[in-house]
């Protein structure tokens, strides 16, 4: 069998005046007809950076050097490109920005197709599974979900009758039930076209999903390489290793880091007391010399019940309590020292470098942002205290995090009650995420959100946790949402911690009294929301 | 409430509005409409006469309601300096104002489209930056001055082109429609039409400068921005010929965000026709609101701004409702 596509030493170079830059360097791989290969890697490994190099897709100014040889015909990247531009089709991450929105989807079908035949063009949209595609052919783009749009982007590239598909990322901006049905589709594709899939992806449960053989890029370089269950089951390289660790369902990180890990922020002896007014003057103890240590890379999420202590605890830790006693350190860092007078705080230099290290996402988003203020300037705003980007760089920054948190750009030239609950939420982690934060205290961030939206959030905070690796304080009095995100569950009462155990432990065998009675309050009301928390079945996420 | 319906409710505020501010001034500027109107060798028991029959002793708020209800009836008033009603003299003045206007548009959209699209998909190549150096020639020349160049050069010492007018004195032709193109064309003389065009070209250049680099920049900055779309790569990939990915798939697109200032264009036009218009002694609004201003002829000048803002408004929601036939994303609500 002779491949449909070889690839030999490709290497990209840009050449910024900043200096060099080696995109992909010494990369080779073949592809044969009908076969799915499976290119994986971190952002920046280079992984679409070669595919679109091949394409010819790279700016005039990136080197681009290797030898490619289709169906028997070799030649230099750039003498090839037109050849794989003839064979392939691109599918790309973002559908809605591959449709062209002020053209109907029939239009832009049969420029590509060659042809304005309705039936043959809704024949190809038949092929993809889009349902009632005669009106489709009339429709525009937005008027269908990502999933749907994805899915016609995929009719187009197969009006191009290729021999290859290249899909970038095709699944990664979709929720996850439409995940696997354009995963089934383009199996399907596959074996109906005899195609071959050039398929990018960070995501290695869908690349086991898809594809025959992979190879894993890092820095631009292929570092293993094989047929996928050989390189996911038994990966040979650390840096495979990693990647199939990061995984979630396989080996669990958090035994890992469990008993490794130094803390990160600890706190003993926290007292703080409140001046009561008025008629009973005396002195409220919310915290009681309270002890806690939090490790770096871990979700401790503190529950307990309204009164308990649980915010002043939040607030005191990101140092807005001045009354604040004992002992907080942060990174071997004394925000509060026992060794300085009482209700004194720390000199403002050495919190303000904590702070940027340490962010705090309030309850009520529409309370944590200015009224008056548009979104991007208070996505500035932090950066310019805290940062020393400039103006553009600071802008590259927020465009960054607030695709990275599916927002919409839109968003930044309004003000905060032009946003919805969840936007305006993670609006608030945008701006602390911007700081690039090794630790974040959330105080019940999602109670004020709808339920759907609320899964949507906590999904969002696993997934930054995972990838920037972060570590959470998260305050809660709901179990359920307690239980999907923590490694370890504190509970509190009365200003002190009550029991203190990993999460499983803790709901299998509550050993404080306290304990086992809060969990029995919520196990009835908690039954159902669960479910809708644990099995991410977020109906919002589909649409955008 | 029908979308159409309410912009057409919110035009009209705009319209009362700029109505009661040009009444507002044309009373507080120090000047007595009396006098003005009785002429500048009236007795004083002239002026008085005319004070009570225009009305002007009455108290400001009744002069002001009978005005609306003037205006409402299509009664503009009565100009000081002619006599006539200003009703008539618009619409005598207004289409060789409308023709310049809409040419000197047409031409700038001709021109300054085609142009912004080769400038962005030759970008920060030679050609752009000659298309980007007109852009900004254009922009910049005062057109007064522009206007007295080609004057001198092209009409007085090469004689191509009249110096001014509409029409050369020995042209004569029905006006019927008040635009000379299709009065021309309509009397069949084939010299009439081609005297009248040679009478347009100066003006419609000089009014179509700024439009056009104006044009040529927002389209060239926005195609440049759709021409990076994953969309217009994705059509590039599929072997779709150039001319069609530039001129059909990406205009489109560029087209939305440039319309609303394109639009505007058509209405400075308006505006700008009073310079031009008394450059080359154009009988057209302009000239006709120049000569008022000078004579203190306040209710024409009045009337000549609602008539602007008149032509704003209508532009503006007929904007809206192209952008919404370009974009199928927008909602009109």
């Amino acid at each position: 069998m002779t491949p449909i596509l070889e690839v030999e030493n490709l290497e990209v170079t840009f050449n910024p005046p900043t200096g060099e830059v080696h995109a992909v360097r010494q990369v080779s791989f073949e592809l044969q007809a009908g076969e799915i290969l499976g290119i994986v890697g971190e952002s920046g490994s280079g992984k679409s950076v070669s595919m679109r190099a091949l394409l010819g897709l790279t700016p005039t100014s990136a080197i681009v050097t290797g030898s490619v040889r289709v169906d028997g015909a070799i030649g230099s990247p750039a003498e090839s490109a037109d050849r794989v531009r003839k064979m392939a089709a691109l599918v790309y991450q973002n559908p809605g920005a591959a449709l062209n929105p002020v053209f109907t989807i029939g239009f832009q079908l049969g420029l590509a197709a060659g042809t304005t035949d309705r039936a043959a063009l809704s024949a190809l949209l038949e092929q993809v599974g889009l349902p009632e595609p005669e009106r489709a052919l009339d429709a525009y783009p937005h008027e269908y979900s990502g999933g749907m749009q994805q899915r016609a982007v995929i009719a187009l590239a197969l009006a191009q009758e290729p021999r290859l598909l290249v899909a970038d990322e095709p699944t990664t901006a979709l929720d996850v039930t439409t995940e696997a049905q354009i995963l089934d589709l383009l199996l399907r594709l596959r074996d109906e076209h005899d195609l071959s899939i050039a398929f990018i992806s960070h995501d290695l449960a869908v690349i086991r999903r898809i594809s025959d053989r992979v190879i894993v890029l890092k820095d631009g370089e292929v570092v293993e390489s094989g047929a996928t269950e050989d390189v996911l089951s038994n990966p040979q390289e650390p840096y495979t290793q990693m990647l199939v660790a990061a995984m979630p369902g396989a080996a669990s990180p958090r035994s890992i880091d469990e008993e490794a890990s130094a803390p990160l922020l600890e706190l003993s002896g926290v007292t703080v007391d409140f001046r009561r007014g008025g008629r009973e003057r005396g002195t409220n103890r919310v915290l009681d010399g309270l002890d806690l240590s939090v490790r770096r890379g871990e979700t401790l999420t503190l529950v307990g019940e309204s009164g308990s202590g649980k915010s002043t605890l939040a607030n005191a830790v990101a140092g807005l309590v001045p009354q604040t006693t004992g002992s907080i350190t942060f990174d071997g860092i004394a925000l509060v020292d026992p060794a300085v007078r009482k209700g004194r705080r720390k000199r403002s230099s050495t919190r303000r470098d904590v702070q940027q290290r340490l962010q705090m996402v309030f309850q009520n988003p529409l309370l944590a942002l200015s009224p008056r203020k548009s979104i991007s300037w208070q996505l500035h705003e932090p950066q310019r205290i805290h940062t020393a980007r400039d103006r553009t760089e600071r802008q590259r920054c927020i465009d960054e995090m607030i695709d990275r948190l599916e927002l919409d750009s839109t968003l930044l030239d309004r003000r905060p009650h032009e946003l919805s609950g969840g936007q305006a939420q993670r609006v608030v982690l945008a701006r602390a995420l911007l700081l690039d934060p090794e630790f974040i205290v959330f105080d019940e961030p999602t109670s004020a959100l709808d339920v759907s939206v609320q899964a949507a959030v906590l999904d969002l905070l696993a997934e930054l946790k995972r990838d920037l690796g972060l570590t959470y304080l998260f305050i809660t009095h709901d179990l359920a949402v307690a239980r999907h995100l923590a490694d370890r569950i504190a509970v509190i009462r009365k200003g002190v911690i009550a029991e203190l155990r990993p999460t499983e432990e803790l709901f299998a065998n509550p050993h404080d009294p306290y304990t086992a009675a809060l969990l029995a309050s919520n196990a009835a009301l908690s039954a159902t929301k669960v479910n809708s928390t644990a099995l991410n079945s977020t109906p919002s996420g589909a649409q955008k | 409430m029908p979308y159409l319906l309410r912009r057409l409710i919110t035009s009209l505020l705009v319209v009362l509005g700029v109505i009661t501010i040009t009444f507002a001034v044309a009373r507080i500027v120090p000047s007595d409409p009396a006098s003005l109107y009785a002429g500048p060798r009236a007795r004083p028991a002239q002026v008085e006469q005319v004070r009570a029959d225009l009305n002007l002793d009455a108290p400001i708020t009744t002069q002001y309601t009978s005005y609306l209800g003037d205006l409402a009836q299509g009664d503009l008033g009565i100009s000081f300096a002619s006599k006539r009603p200003i009703f008539d003299d618009i619409v005598d003045l207004f289409p060789a104002t409308l023709e310049l206007a809409l040419l000197a548009t047409l031409v700038s959209m001709l021109l300054g489209i085609p142009l912004g699209v080769i400038a962005a998909s030759r970008r920060n190549r030679p050609r752009d930056g000659g298309l980007r150096l007109f852009a900004m020639a254009s922009v910049s020349v005062p057109v007064f001055w522009a206007a007295l160049l080609l004057q001198l050069f092209l009409a007085s010492r090469l004689g191509w082109l009249p110096l001014s007018g509409r029409t050369s004195p020995d042209v004569l032709f029905d006006e019927t429609t008040g635009f000379f193109l299709i009065d021309s064309a309509l009397s069949g003389s084939i010299g009439n039409v081609w005297d009248v065009v040679r009478h347009l070209i100066l003006p419609v250049t000089v009014m179509a400068a700024y439009p056009t680099g104006l044009t040529l920049r927002l389209i060239r900055g926005s195609m440049i921005d759709v021409l990076n779309e994953p969309y217009i790569e994705a059509a590039r990939l599929a072997g779709i010929a150039e001319r069609t990915v530039l001129y059909r798939l990406a205009l489109k697109n560029a087209l939305a965000p440039a319309l609303t200032i394109l639009g505007l264009t058509f209405a400075y036009s308006i505006s700008s026709a009073f310079l031009v218009e008394v450059v080359f002694n154009w009988p057209g609004i302009g000239s006709y609101l120049t000569n008022a201003i000078v004579r203190l002829d306040f209710p024409v000048i009045t009337a000549a701004a609602l008539v602007v803002t008149v032509v704003y408004v209508m532009v503006n929601l007929l904007l809206d409702l192209v952008h919404a036939k370009i974009d199928p994303r927008v909602v009109l609500s």
